[in-house]
């Protein structure tokens, strides 16, 4: 799985490709350590060229806001794939994360 | 159409089987939200499987059987390990559980299908999805 890392003022964005399984997650455990690691504070995953989440990657994501909080920051998440917008619906994550359905909202919203 | 295969307990060799099924799923009658659907299910029934069935043991098979019946496909999903209680379910929506990091997996399982069965104290799971009508 490719990460991209960009950064847009203070708000660090994550750009993961692909498909986050129990395969690859680990991957973008290790994304959210050098993250963490270097204190950012503001962070919005953009889930534009992601196709396929299953509930390891829910883990991750999970443990990431949790550790964000931890250290006083933020964490957003911006363009959900339709079906995994709805699997988050399912699972009322949909409530515990910040979704928005464009970058720009999701920047804004810090 | 029936197709049987057998993994030995490996986590990497889970998107490759579920692709491979997938590739006969989409050759039949289901909408792309229902094949995205039968892929979450398969990948977590065989995480399930290899991680909490046979608890990481290379040596030990999982069996995924797939046959295409008239109204839709019934997956077998069998493990070797001790088994566990699928009548008891924590449901993850609630408050107590959304921070939680695991225990999603049965859940999604459960509604993402139209008709999930276990056997043999759990080791077997029967997962069935109908065409829509």
């Amino acid at each position: 799985m490719n990460i991209k890392i960009e950064k847009q003022n203070e708000v660090l964005i994550c750009i993961p490709e692909g498909e986050i399984n129990i395969h690859n997650s680990p991957h973008l455990r290790k994304a959210f350590d050098g993250i963490i690691k270097n204190n950012e504070k503001k962070v919005v995953v953009d889930f534009s060229l992601v196709s396929f989440l299953d509930t390891s990657g829910l883990a991750t994501l999970i443990e990431m806001l949790h550790r964000i909080q931890k250290i006083g920051g933020h964490f957003k998440l911006c363009r959900l794939d339709t079906n995994i917008t709805k699997m988050f619906g399912m699972l009322k994550l949909d409530q515990f994360f910040e979704l928005y359905e464009t970058r720009e909202n999701a920047i804004k919203a810090f | 159409m029936n197709i049987s295969k057998t993994l030995s307990s490996k986590i990497n060799l889970i998107p490759d089987c579920t692709a491979q099924l997938l590739d006969q799923i989409k050759a039949l009658s289901f909408t792309q939200e229902d094949i995205f659907k039968i892929k979450l299910c398969l990948d977590e029934a065989l995480s399930n499987a290899i991680v909490h069935g046979n608890r990481l043991n290379s040596q030990l098979p999982v069996e995924v059987s797939l046959r295409a019946k008239e109204n839709g496909v019934e997956i077998d999903i069998i493990n070797q390990g001790e088994g566990f209680d699928f009548q008891t379910l924590e449901d993850p929506r609630v408050e107590k559980n959304t921070g939680k990091v695991h225990g999603r997996g049965l859940f999604l399982i459960k509604n993402n299908m139209d008709k999930v069965d276990f056997f043999d104290h759990g080791r077997k799971m029967t997962m069935t999805k109908f065409f829509k009508r």
